[in-house]
């Protein structure tokens, strides 16, 4: 096996307003083994701050990962996606879709936003947990990330 | 030559016209005053002589078939001034309101849309055109009024312009043209209605769910068996809450995911559901087989689906014993009528409507599995394709479902 893991704690920006999502997201982390750190942010202008450094994210990271949910209030998922791949400056940090739509319509568009890759959330608690513990083992252990610059 | 004017008549006859009988009549005694006419040439020619009695006659039974027709009909020069005009109501505002136009000439009506559309049909005539037709409105006493005319070169550089009082037809067009987007924007209402419904309540519904199984998780060791099942029951209602709402959203897609019709073989949907069925077959010990099935215009995909739920349904209710399915056609006129026979449990004549609602089951859960949906998505589907379906059944001997579709232009069984 030859991985590059991460020599740090990987930044993860999760983009999500329900907050039993949220804290189900960190109880799955937390069972996981890849050290991380999760910020939380509640909808997509605030996700833009976040990645941004603007206003009350003035001191944010720059995440190494960004777990998307489609549908939030304000700004929705899509928006902020297809925010993140058209700057430069972000595009590519790699960008998970988490939604709790199948629907095709989303699937397809979601790619064609340039989404790195779309995953329905599972009903099941402990598919739920598999999904995040893949993503984060995937994602953080499996793959080269680009340098941070 | 006057050959050439009646076949014309009879042609471009006015569809969906009040009198066809009338109309027929007048073609048809147009046809005989011209023969008699014919005729009368004929012998003159030869005689060199003129019956100007005979003639009078002819005159006067071509004057009666005008009198008698609702229409009104315009002689023109080639310049477009009026000649003469026969037939219809003396007093109806065919060109303009209330006024008359005798003497003067068609393309001059006031009214600037019509005297352009005169302008430009008659124009068309003349140059060689043989029937112009044009359409407008007059506002006549607070209503619109709608007229068609049509223009057809006479001989001796005439134009002879018929105008029909259409109001009736286009006011139920235009009424119909109504309905029809209504229906469309209710339709899509409603199938925006149940996608969002669908995708909405999934949220909570995997809140109540995965907390459950999170509970269930961390603390099951804590909690009695009583607090243990409790918890499982509540898990599985909304496991199956779940289901109703992914089916719900399949049945509403029945209608917005529909595709364009295109020639669907159903020989090879029935082939490949049966395939994708083998592991419920062979499971069961049963058999499956089809006759000649036709080619015809259908939504493979839904077409596919029918036949999935129908098989599956076949297969699942027949208790112990090893299932027969036979699907069969047979073309009925310009319908082709599709059926799926097999010797399950049957249905009890009292049921054999409500199967077909959404979410109807007739048994237990326990006992035969499903939310009651598969039925009532095939009763959208063969809706969808203008056609129906209905189901004989002898409880404890089988079902048969027929599915009544309508057959392409000329498809044989193949």
């Amino acid at each position: 096996m030859n991985y590059m893991p991460l020599t740090r704690a990987a930044e993860i920006l999760l983009v999500e307003d329900n907050p039993s999502d949220v804290r189900l997201t960190v109880e799955a982390m937390r069972e996981g083994k890849v050290l991380s750190n999760l910020h939380v942010v509640g909808d997509g202008e605030e996700a833009l701050d976040f990645l941004l450094t603007r206003g009350k994210h003035e001191r944010a990271v720059r995440p190494d990962l960004i777990l998307l949910d489609l549908n939030l209030p304000k700004m929705d998922g899509r928006q902020v996606l297809s925010e993140i791949k058209t700057r430069d400056d972000l595009a590519n940090i790699p960008v998970v879709v988490l939604s709790t739509s199948s629907d095709e319509e989303d699937v397809a568009r979601s790619y064609a936003l340039h989404a790195n890759c779309f995953i329905s959330k599972p009903m099941d608690l402990d598919e739920f947990i598999n999904v995040v513990q893949q993503i984060e083992n995937f994602w953080l252990s499996i793959v080269t990330l680009p340098e941070r610059n | 030559m006057h050959r050439l004017l009646t076949r014309q008549l009879q042609r471009h006859g006015p569809d969906g016209l009040r009198v066809p009988e009338a109309w027929r009549a007048f073609v048809d005694a147009v046809d005989a005053a011209y023969d008699q006419f014919d005729t009368d040439r004929g012998m003159m020619e030869r005689s060199l002589e003129l019956s100007s009695e005979e003639l009078l006659q002819t005159n006067s039974e071509l004057s009666a078939v005008f009198q008698a027709f609702p229409d009104l009909f315009f002689r023109t020069d080639r310049g477009g001034t009026i000649l003469d005009r026969k037939g219809g109501d003396p007093d109806g505002p065919y060109l303009e309101p209330e006024r008359s136009l005798r003497g003067k000439k068609i393309q001059d009506v006031p009214l600037r849309d019509v005297a352009r559309k005169f302008s430009e049909a008659l124009t068309d005539v003349v140059g060689g055109k043989e029937l112009a037709r044009i359409e407008y409105s007059l506002e006549v006493g607070g209503g619109t009024r709608f007229y068609e005319a049509r223009l057809l070169p006479l001989l001796s550089d005439q134009v002879m312009i018929i105008v029909r009082n259409i109001s009736e037809r286009k006011r139920a067009e235009l009424a119909l043209a109504d309905k029809a987007r209504e229906l469309e924007r209710s339709n899509a209402e409603l199938a925006q209605f149940a996608y969002v419904a669908s995708h909405d309540l999934q949220e909570p519904l995997r809140t109540v769910q995965s907390y459950l199984q999170l509970i269930r998780r961390r603390y099951s060791e804590n909690l009695d068996d009583d607090a243990n099942e409790f918890i499982d029951f509540a898990v599985e209602g909304a496991q199956r809450m779940r289901k109703l709402i992914n089916d719900l959203l399949i049945y509403a897609r029945v209608s917005s995911r529909a595709e364009p019709h295109k020639q669907t073989d159903l020989a090879e949907v029935v082939d490949d559901v049966v395939a994708s069925l083998e592991a419920a077959i062979s499971e069961g010990g049963g058999t499956v087989t089809r006759g000649e099935l036709p080619q015809l215009p259908a939504d493979a995909g839904q077409m596919r689906q029918l036949f999935q739920n129908l098989l599956s349904n076949a297969l699942k209710f027949c208790r112990d014993r090893t299932p027969d399915v036979r699907v069969e056609a047979e073309r009925q006129g310009s319908k082709w009528v599709l059926s799926v026979s097999d010797n399950g449990i049957g249905i009890h004549p009292d049921y054999t409507d409500k199967v077909f609602e959404i979410f109807k089951r007739l048994h237990s859960k326990e006992k035969y599995s499903g939310t009651g949906i598969g039925l009532a998505i095939c009763k959208k589907i063969a809706e969808r394709h203008g056609g129906q379906i209905w189901v004989e059944s002898t409880p404890g001997v089988g079902s048969t479902f027929h599915i009544e579709l309508k057959a392409g232009e000329d498809e044989e069984a193949g």
